[in-house]
């Protein structure tokens, strides 16, 4: 028992050493760093309707992506999982095509493809940040659909569904898990994004909190504030991970998503 | 409530050819068994009367209408999987209601309805619970339920109770067949079990690489298999392989290597010197333990509570008799080792088909 205990921390101490040196150290420098003049740097925050409004923005295009991520990774989950193995491959293929390229270079690709009009503001940041949770979402989707039994669908046709019934009335609330999943990964990869507003947001690109923060710390030299901005960055994100965890527990326990069934 | 009549149905995957049924007729009201070794194609023949596969050839007809090419959700069956498949995302009662809710039944109506079926399969107090909360059994209730809320015209259950303990299995078959009855429903059910098949059926169909080998009531496949291979899945029968010594109208006069040669009926042809096998009831085996022709050795004694079951070698075969009482010889039962002849009773002997 002992030995096996002993081994088990042998195993664990590189990855342990590693994710303390360059994750839980850095991480309550930061928060230290943002206590540095008391709750000032907070109280300026929560004080300036400018700040909480770079907030608001920051998490609304979140949520925002985090949708239109999920309407339009949802067809395409589906087209891979009702593939024969052959399309499949292909299909891979092209839902990871964006993790081939690099975000700047992804956003530089887009620059060159949008019309002028279109090529700065908020609607390129939606674009590019999409396009960027895609891969990501369909992923999950494509892992919570393949989790659903055939019989389960061949069930429901017995009872006398049509094809989009079974669709709205099993497929989908079955694959709530991977909606939600795929939509927590989307939501605190998008709240963290700062190349995307950086390079094509234009005015409102500057008032993203990962932007705003790496103002703060690059040229008004303000690491208390800059820190601050992080910490609740990264509270909001944890927030929104704990919430979408307790729907996920809920969708295990059966009803997610009710099709007007019963009370 | 309908029959089901199936006319030269053919399935193939690839080059496999899964399921070539040239004629059947499951009447209404029937419980009808479709029973084979794995692999022999019941399921896929269960999934074409479903229209959960489509046919290569041949009609399907339900009620005495063709259907073909009627979609699954417009053939009003119901069915039951071997693994259950309920909804696990609904309640006990949703998961009952939900063919009510597609052929859309008022919501008054489904709540009698689900009460009503949820008491018949004697799961009245789960209604709220989701499927992960039940075991084995209940589940396996509630899919029942499920099938038979909407009153679908056949039912078809594949495999139903394979999951189940064997107790709870010999529990759940009394009860499968009472509902049955008690909805007086077209059944088509699924098992490689021959007990199974045995205890509930009306009749029987022996599946062989995808064919019907034998149809017929239990009592006729067990007591007369027309084929060697009938006899050995459904089990409870002497098959011997003997030579042809001469043919007497009806009767075929048979030697089996080790006993008394003997005259089984058949109604082919047979030339002296061809190889065939015979089928015997065990019951019809008698066993005399003195006198000549004692070329038989007792390998075992079992003893069944309704009699003796004894085991003989016999040249290089081996027979089984049951004999009501036990055989004594000397004085004593007859035991491993003894030497005894074996007596079969030519009236019930019948040379089997290969
Ligand atoms: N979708 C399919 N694609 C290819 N081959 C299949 C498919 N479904 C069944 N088969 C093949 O058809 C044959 C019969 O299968 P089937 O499931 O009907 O057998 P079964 O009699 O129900 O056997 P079991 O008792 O094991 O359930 C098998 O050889 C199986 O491999
Ligand atoms: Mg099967």
């Amino acid at each position: 028992m002992t030995t096996r205990r002993r081994a088990l921390a042998a195993y664990l101490f590189p990855p342990l050493a590693v994710a303390a040196a360059f994750f839980v150290i850095p991480l309550a420098e930061l928060a230290r760093q943002s206590f540095s003049g008391g709750l000032a740097s907070y109280a300026r925050f929560f004080g300036d309707s400018y700040y909480l409004s770079a907030l608001v923005i920051t998490l609304g295009n979140a949520v925002l992506v985090t949708m239109v991520t999920i309407v339009v990774s949802y067809p395409l989950a589906f087209t891979y999982w009702q593939a024969g193995p052959r399309r499949r491959s292909l299909l891979v293929i092209l839902l990871l095509s964006p993790f081939y390229a690099n975000v700047v270079v992804k956003v530089f690709g887009w620059m060159v493809l949008l019309p002028a009009g279109l090529r700065e503001g908020y609607w390129a940041i939606l674009l590019i940040d999409v396009h960027r949770a895609m891969p990501f979402m369909v992923l999950m989707l494509a892992a919570a659909l393949a989790r659903i039994e055939p019989e389960v669908m061949e069930s429901a046709r017995m009872c006398g569904a049509s094809p989009s019934r079974v669709i709205r009335t099993v497929v989908l609330p079955l694959s709530m898990p991977g909606v939600v999943g795929g939509g927590i990964l989307v939501f605190s990869l998008t709240l963290a994004s700062f190349i995307v507003p950086l390079l094509v947001g234009g005015a409102v690109g500057g008032r993203f909190l990962a932007v705003l923060m790496y103002h703060q710390i690059t040229i008004a030299q303000d690491w208390g504030f800059g820190a601050a901005i992080g910490v609740v960055l990264l509270a909001t994100a944890s927030l929104a991970i704990a919430v979408g965890n307790r729907v996920v527990r809920g969708a295990r326990l059966g009803r997610v998503m009710g099709d007007g069934f019963g009370g | 409530m309908a029959g089901i009549h199936i006319e030269r149905l053919r399935k193939s995957f690839g080059r496999e050819t899964v399921v070539d049924i040239d004629a059947l007729e499951i009447r209404d009201g029937e419980f009808f068994s479709l029973l084979g070794p794995s692999g022999c194609g019941k399921t896929t023949t269960l999934r074409l009367v479903a229209g959960l596969v489509g046919a290569d050839a041949g009609r399907i007809l339900i009620g005495g209408r063709d259907a073909t090419s009627v979609p699954t959700a417009k053939r009003n069956l119901g069915m039951v999987f071997q693994k259950y498949a309920l909804f696990s995302h609904l309640t006990v009662a949703e998961n009952v209601a939900y063919g009510l809710r597609e052929r859309r039944v008022a919501d008054s109506e489904i709540a009698k309805k689900v009460t009503g079926a949820l008491a018949l399969v004697a799961l009245p107090d789960c209604a709220d619970r989701y499927p992960h909360q039940l075991s084995g059994g209940q589940q396996q209730r509630v899919a029942m339920a499920r099938a038979v809320v909407y009153q679908p015209d056949v039912l078809l259950l594949d495999e139903p109770l394979s999951n189940l303990d064997v107790k709870l299995r010999v529990a759940m078959r009394a009860e499968l067949k009472r509902l049955q009855q008690t909805l007086g429903i077209t059944t088509l059910f699924v098992t490689h079990d021959q007990q199974e098949a045995l205890a509930l059926s009306d009749r029987i169909g022996v599946m062989r690489n995808g064919r019907m080998e034998q149809v017929g009531t239990p009592q006729e496949i067990y007591d007369a298999p027309a084929s060697v291979f009938v006899a050995d899945f459904v089990g409870g029968t002497n098959v011997l392989g003997g030579v042809v010594r001469g043919v007497a109208g009806a009767s075929v006069e048979v030697e089996i290597d080790g006993c008394a040669p003997l005259s089984a009926g058949h109604a082919g042809s047979f030339a002296a010197g061809a190889a065939v096998n015979v089928a015997m009831k065990p019951e019809r085996v008698r066993l005399a333990a003195s006198g000549p022709g004692r070329t038989g050795e007792v390998e075992s004694v079992a003893y069944l509570g309704s009699g003796f079951s004894y085991l003989v070698r016999v040249g290089s075969q081996r027979v089984e008799a049951r004999i009501p009482d036990a055989v004594m010889v000397d004085g004593r039962p007859l035991k491993a080792g003894d030497r005894v002849a074996v007596v079969f009773d030519g009236a019930t002997a019948r040379i089997l088909d290969p």
